[in-house]
């Protein structure tokens, strides 16, 4: 009996001393950085933040702010799935590893992202915010979280299905329309104005894909030729 | 697949060719390997060999590079994007294969499932923009250790960063033209896997999408034609909206012209035009709702100029404009110019006297904020509005503005007929009767033009990370009711409120000239003249208050009577974050003489104390709200028979998540008494005013998805329940009438969603009973509505139809229909339309032996049915 109490003590004690040491999982990649954005390294250990860096790898619990200027563009590691990140937002990413993929939720205090999912098993993407959690089914949509006001998701593509929490009302949004999710625990979905799409500024426009794109290559005798390669 | 797949290239005409590659990769892959290919015999050639090769075809593209620095390429279009294909057979049953080997590269490789995650295959990207990075996260067994990561042949391995799933690396700044990676692994038996090989360019040229200009906008048209019993309303409409911009630079305009413009209201027009330049700074100009504070200038239109400079410490607000134009009168008789009065002077000729209504003078706002952030912890606030109507914006003459002449407003006297005027054409009449003309320049008996003038503090502070903040306002207005006569004099003051003369405000005397009471007892010359003071503010007899504040109370308790200055605002706000709970608690009072022109919906005389607190729980599954509001009117101590309210409200909500059900139940509570009160007489009988009521309030809602074979549904109850009782039921008289109504509502909403075809579905039932004054009132709606779309959602088509039974005195049944439908003539063209209209029914008119349909006929066969209304809706909108 002592030695049954001696071992479960050990295992106890070897569950946490793993657990304390288990690193957080990579989740994801900041591909693109500009303006003022600061990274918390897990949330929860409330370390200090800095600034992040393009190419910085991001971990479950990790803790994004991005200031008036601030824009994140980061790629999820299992399925490409990518996430943009604007200007005055908070958010929290969080990935815990499957068998193959990631279950990916992000926490959204506040502020504007653009998420572009790969079809996913129903469930393994989530955005939450105080308002409302969306649920992702592979589609590509803005969020725009504000905790006293509520939400609006536009849907660009895909299916997202929206939930109030305070009501627990839920929707399906499909591209074309939008998503408001009041703080009062309403749920409405009307056909998107356009002018309400926020910018991209990491995409193209449609007309901006039509444009010439030149490289320039220099010569041994100092010419300049140009590559000239028409993107439809 | 099991041979080796020889691709060869040719040229028609002379180039001087330095180099040409050969791009391949299995079908659908994400990235391409690279050869360079061989020049033999006049033609270009590279083989790809078995190990390489995959049974849903080769995708494959060769780029050409001359020695005068040209690229060339096979597909010419967007050759990464859309390459050769070419279908590879599976090998025949001829030969041995063993498990794994289709994995197994030629040249002794093994591939591996890496995702590319940056750049994208053929992207251009700024040079110094670069982030390349790969997934390992599906490749199993890699050893790290092996890892070579290359760009153009440069080793960048030691800057990258490596660990088990992914490879990062953000190297310096980049070179335009085209750019190769080559990333070389190994699995941790020491065998190598197959390269990833792919390219990317960068140009210095490239032009950040958010650098180009950008926009859209949208043109619409609206007509729409409502009636209801026998009102007609017609209304056309046109909207515009318009944005462009780049990323520092954004503009919004917007425009709404409406039939139901007219210059005898207020502008039913919009037009507004807005810059942004950065976050920093934005400008605004012509009809805008400016928010400064919500004692100060929130939700007021406001057609003029407004500024927004924020910058990390510093925030600056200014707007300038009208808050409303002048209108010179209705369009309605009696409402420009109305005859106040007819008397005979002493020669017995009839003076007239004629006076201006209708009018509505121009009110100018001007408000400024001015806020500091300090060390993004504390926060200090100016803020100050001043808005005062323009006397010279309303004409004394006017060209319309009808007025009549009739025995009710000449008593019977008059030298002129009766009968509709103009100004000039009664200027006219009474000249030839002989008549005179009285006819004010000012203190005219429409409105009164008024001034107001607010200034305010805010202070804040945030804590603890955030978590705590802090906030304080307070604010104090002047308002001046009638500025037609200007600024009073020293003199003026003196007598305003007493009626001697004598230097001292405050001061009246007895016949034998000995003051009275305890005088205010102020010297003219020792307070400052208004006059000086007169492009502030209008200081005269009309000022509410007179005094900011009760000269005696002030000398009793001069706290007390600062904080309850009638004419002042403020509030002290503390909002916390911890442990998952979000509370607040707020004391805020508005005096009920604080007033101002730039938030008209701000509620006064009210005095309130509110705790709220919200915990969320389960990982935000289960909400809990709990909020306590004490209000009250007992701001003054002169107000009479003050009431208190106290409201206790509680909210519990269980959303466990998607596509499962959530249930929400709130309870409310609210007391109202005013016990001080006792009765009041009211002509000759007595009326008991006493207040001390309860109303209880519930509602239950549960949210019910489920899925059933083709379709996803919904099914919302919603139980929804009001109690009032009246605490003194028992000390009231016999024949006292509690006023109020209870109610009882039950609702169901079940909306679906087809997944088969088009179709959306909403259900709705709902029965609800009230009693007001001991009477039942019930009402039973059944309700159906579909959306179908069709022809790949270009066209939509929606229908309703709800039916309503209501008795009570009387029994009815109204149905309702709707229809509509949304057509996409061209892709961003829509056309749409809707109809609906109403139809009631009435029972008993068919036997009550009257005419209610007013055709002159009794009880006949449409008798009891009734068109209650109609309306018609056709829009057109354009997008670009």
């Amino acid at each position: 009996m002592k030695n049954i109490r001696h071992y479960t003590l050990i295992w106890l004690l070897s569950l946490l001393v793993i657990g304390m040491g288990r690193a957080a999982e990579k989740v994801a990649v900041a591909t693109k950085v500009s303006g003022l954005v600061n990274l918390t390294k897990s949330a929860k250990a409330k370390s200090k933040s800095s600034t992040l860096q393009p190419g910085a790898i991001l971990e479950d619990g990790d803790f994004i702010k991005t200031g008036g200027d601030g824009f994140v563009a980061l790629v999820f590691i299992d399925d490409k799935s990518s996430l943009k990140i604007k200007e005055n937002t908070e958010l929290e990413i969080t990935g815990k590893r499957q068998a193959a993929s990631i279950a990916k939720k992000i926490n959204l205090d506040h502020g504007t992202l653009r998420a572009q999912v790969t079809k996913q098993v129903k469930g393994d993407f989530i955005v939450a915010t105080p308002t409302s959690v969306a649920s992702v089914k592979g589609t590509d949509f803005w969020m725009i979280s504000d905790p006293i006001q509520g939400d609006q998701l536009i849907g660009l593509n895909g299916v997202v299905e929206l939930m109030n929490v305070f009501s627990g009302m839920a929707m399906d949004i499909t591209g074309g329309f939008t998503g408001n999710s009041l703080a009062d625990g309403g749920l409405t979905s009307d056909v998107t104005i356009p002018e309400t799409i926020p910018d991209d500024p990491d995409e193209e426009t449609e007309q901006s894909k039509k444009s010439i794109l030149k490289i320039q290559f220099q010569g041994p005798d100092n010419t300049v030729k140009t590559l000239i390669i028409e993107y439809q | 697949m099991d041979e080796d797949l020889l691709i060869s290239a040719g040229l028609l005409v002379e180039l001087p060719v330095a180099e040409v590659t050969l791009f391949f990769r299995p079908a659908h892959s994400q990235s391409y390997y690279e050869r360079r290919m061989q020049y033999q015999t006049g033609e270009w050639s590279a083989t790809i060999v078995p190990g390489e090769l995959s049974a849903g075809g080769i995708e494959y593209l060769i780029v050409m590079r001359t020695t005068d620095g040209r690229f060339y390429a096979t597909p010419t279009d967007t050759p990464f994007e859309t390459p050769h294909f070419v279908t590879v057979k599976p090998a025949g049953p001829a030969g041995r294969r063993f498990p794994g080997s289709d994995k197994v590269a030629a040249a002794g490789t093994v591939s591996a499932d890496i995702l590319i995650l940056s750049p994208q295959v053929g992207e251009l990207l700024a040079p110094e923009d670069v982030v390349i990075a790969l997934s390992l996260f599906n490749a199993d067994n890699i050893d790290t250790s092996s890892i070579r990561i290359e760009v153009d042949g440069v080793d960048y391995t030691d800057q990258a960063l490596i660990t088990a799933d992914i490879i990062s690396l953000h190297p310096p700044e980049m070179a335009s033209g085209l750019h190769t990676v080559r990333v070389y692994l190994a699995t941790i038996y020491g065998i190598s896997v197959t390269p990833v090989v792919w390219s990317f360019g960068t140009s210095s040229d490239y032009v950040d999408p958010e650098e180009r200009l950008a926009y859209s906008g949208e043109i619409g048209a609206r007509i729409a034609s409502d009636r209801i019993e026998s009102q007609v309303l017609n209304i056309s409409e046109m909207t515009a909206k318009a944005e462009a911009g780049v990323s520092w630079i954004k503009s919004r305009s917007s425009l709404r012209l409406t039939s139901r413009e007219s210059s005898y209201l207020q502008p039913l027009n919009r037009y507004s035009t807005e810059v942004e330049f950065g976050n920093y700074l934005k400008i605004q100009a012509g009809d805008f709702y400016p928010l400064l504070t919500p004692f100060i200038m929130d939700g007021k239109r406001v057609r003029g100029v407004g500024v927004d400079l924020e910058l990390k410490w510093f925030h600056f607000q200014a707007v300038s404009g009208t808050s409303e134009r002048q209108v010179q009168h209705r369009n309605r008789l009696d409402n420009g110019y109305y005859l106040a009065g007819v008397d005979q002077d002493s020669t017995g000729a009839s003076i007239y006297t004629l006076d201006r209504n209708g009018y509505t003078f121009k009110r100018q706002v001007n408000a400024y904020r001015l806020a500091l952030d300090i060390k993004s912890k504390y926060n200090i606030g100016l803020a100050v509005l001043k808005s005062k109507d323009v006397i010279s914006s309303v004409d004394k003459f006017i060209a319309g503005g009808v007025f009549s002449i009739d025995s009710t407003n000449t008593g019977g006297i008059s030298t002129v007929p009766y009968q509709n005027y103009t100004y000039d054409e009664f200027a006219s009449a009474i000249s030839g009767s002989g008549a005179k003309l009285n006819f004010a320049d000012l203190n005219w008996g429409g409105d009164s033009p008024e001034e107001n003038l607010v200034a305010g503090l805010e202070l804040g502070g945030a804590f603890d990370d955030d978590r705590l903040r802090v906030e304080a306002n307070w604010y104090i207005s002047l308002r001046n009711r009638n500025i037609w006569e200007g600024t009073m004099t020293r003199a003026q003051m003196d007598t305003a409120l007493d009626d001697s003369l004598d230097g001292l405000i405050g001061v009246q005397y007895d016949e034998f000239g000995l003051i009275v009471g305890k005088p205010l007892m102020i010297d003219t010359l020792k307070i400052f003249d208004p006059v000086k003071y007169e492009n502030i503010f209008t200081i005269n007899i009309n000022m509410v208050p007179l005094l900011p504040f009760d000269y005696f109370a002030y000398e009793d308790a001069p706290l007390r009577a600062i904080l309850n200055m009638p004419s002042t605002a403020y509030n002290l706000k503390i909002r916390g974050n911890y442990f998952k709970n979000n509370f607040s608690a707020e004391y805020r009072q508005v005096g009920p003489e604080y007033v101002s022109f730039g938030n008209p919906y701000l509620t006064s005389n009210i005095r309130e104390f509110i705790l709220a607190d919200r915990v969320l729980l389960l990982d935000n599954k289960l909400l809990i709200n709990g909020s306590y509001k004490y209000q009250s009117n007992r701001i003054l101590s002169t107000t009479v028979d003050p009431y208190r309210t106290n409201t206790m409200q509680a909210n519990i909500t269980l959303a466990p998540g998607p596509d499962v059900p959530s249930i929400t139940v709130n309870f409310q509570s609210m007391a109202k008494s005013n016990v001080m009160a006792g009765s009041d007489t009211v002509g000759t009988s007595e009326s008991d005013v006493r207040e001390s009521t309860l109303t209880r309030n519930s509602l239950m809602s549960i949210n019910f998805p489920f899925r059933l074979s083709g379709m996803t549904s919904n099914l919302v109850v919603n139980r929804y329940q009001i109690d009032n009782f009246d605490l003194l039921a028992d000390e009231r008289r016999y024949d006292f009438v509690f006023n109020s109504t209870d109610s009882r509502s039950m609702a169901l909403t079940l909306t679906s969603k087809f997944t088969n075809i088009p179709l959306r579905t909403i259900i709705n039932l709902s029965q609800t009973t009230l009693n007001a004054a001991g009477f039942d009132y019930n009402w039973i709606i059944i309700g159906f509505r579909g959306m179908y779309s069709v022809n790949e959602d270009k066209t939509r088509i929606n229908a309703g139809l709800n039916y309503l039974r209501s008795s009570g005195f009387t029994i009815a049944n109204v149905y309702n229909t709707t229809t509509g439908m949304e057509y996409y003539l061209l892709k961003n063209l829509l056309l749409a339309g809707t109809f609906q209209f109403q139809i009631a029914h009435t029972p008993s008119w068919k036997n009550d032996k009257a005419d209610n349909d007013g055709n002159g006929k009794t009880d006949e066969f449409l008798e009891a049915v009734k068109l209650n209304s109609s309306s018609i809706n056709l829009t057109v909108n354009y997008r670009f």
